[in-house]
């Protein structure tokens, strides 16, 4: 009977492999995964430059109208009589006899 | 298999700077392994090489994730493994046509000219197990892993495992017979 263990050939296999194609894959794959680490990283800065976009899209509009409505508050605590009624006159006028 | 090796990744790893050094040793030292591993299970050296590239960009994808309290090579076949049978289902929904048509392993010339008689012989004979058998050989007999470590890249209980080795085994000597007597 055929002992398997006699005929054990662990280093090479019979399968016919082209020749340096273990070096070239090699190369390639190192060469695919660096370039998939800079695909990611690029990635990454584009995901983060967007939602940085996005913060400062919505919050800078926030802040000035927080800044317009404390300027308005001060103003008018702080005018006359007189400056309040143009203020109210100029609210109030007619746009088209402006 | 080389545990020093094995220990030298797992010490790269542990740093973060060097995971790009770590996948490069794990390339060079796990890829004819596992290049043969998946051979035995896809035949054609075209979906074995698919196979093969895929298996070691999805190990350096999940690298970082790796547990390291299991080993890198038993990690690393069970993603081959994956790989080569995904290869061959897709494949297999091609193709209608049995093994011995599609590669001609008899006569065919995916052979080495050097390599001996025997040894095609056994190759032959790998190729024409049913795909379970053929995994469970390969892992077994040529890259000698345990039926422990087996278990956990097939996802299959030991016992189990045995028995598709003993018909493996089995088979094989019964092929390999035929032509030599």
């Amino acid at each position: 009977m055929i002992n398997l263990e006699e005929i054990k050939n662990k280093h090479t296999s019979a399968y016919k492999v082209p020749e340096g194609y273990f070096e070239a894959m090699e190369a390639r794959i190192l060469h695919k995964a660096k370039r998939e680490k800079r695909l990611r990283l690029s990635l990454k800065i584009g995901i983060v430059s967007i939602a940085a976009s996005f913060i400062i899209g919505i919050f800078t509009p926030w802040q000035q109208s927080q800044k317009i409505n404390y300027d308005l508050d001060y103003v008018l605590e702080n005018a006359s009589n007189d400056e309040l009624e143009q203020m109210m006159d100029l609210v109030y006028m007619d746009p088209l006899n402006i | 298999m080389n545990t020093n090796k094995e220990k030298e990744i797992l010490q790269k790893l542990r740093t973060n700077s060097s995971h790009d050094e770590a996948f490069t040793l794990l390339v060079t030292h796990y890829k004819e392994s596992l290049y043969f591993h998946i051979r035995r299970i896809c035949i054609s050296h075209q979906d074995s090489e698919d196979a093969l590239q895929e298996t070691l960009l999805r190990a350096y994808r999940h690298l970082g994730k790796f547990k390291q309290d299991s080993n890198i090579y038993t990690w690393l076949y069970r993603i081959a493994t994956n790989e080569a049978l995904r290869i061959i289902e897709k494949r297999n929904r091609r193709k209608t046509e049995d093994i011995d048509k599609m590669y001609n392993l008899e006569q065919g010339n995916i052979w080495r000219e050097d390599a001996d008689k025997i040894n095609i012989l056994m190759e032959q004979a790998v190729a024409k197990l049913p795909t379970k058998q053929k995994i469970v050989f390969s892992l077994r007999y040529y890259n000698e892993l345990s039926y422990k470590e087996i278990e956990k890249i097939t996802d299959t209980s030991q016992s189990a495992l045995k028995v598709s080795y003993h018909l493996a085994e089995k088979k094989i000597k019964e092929y390999i017979s035929s032509f030599l007597l």
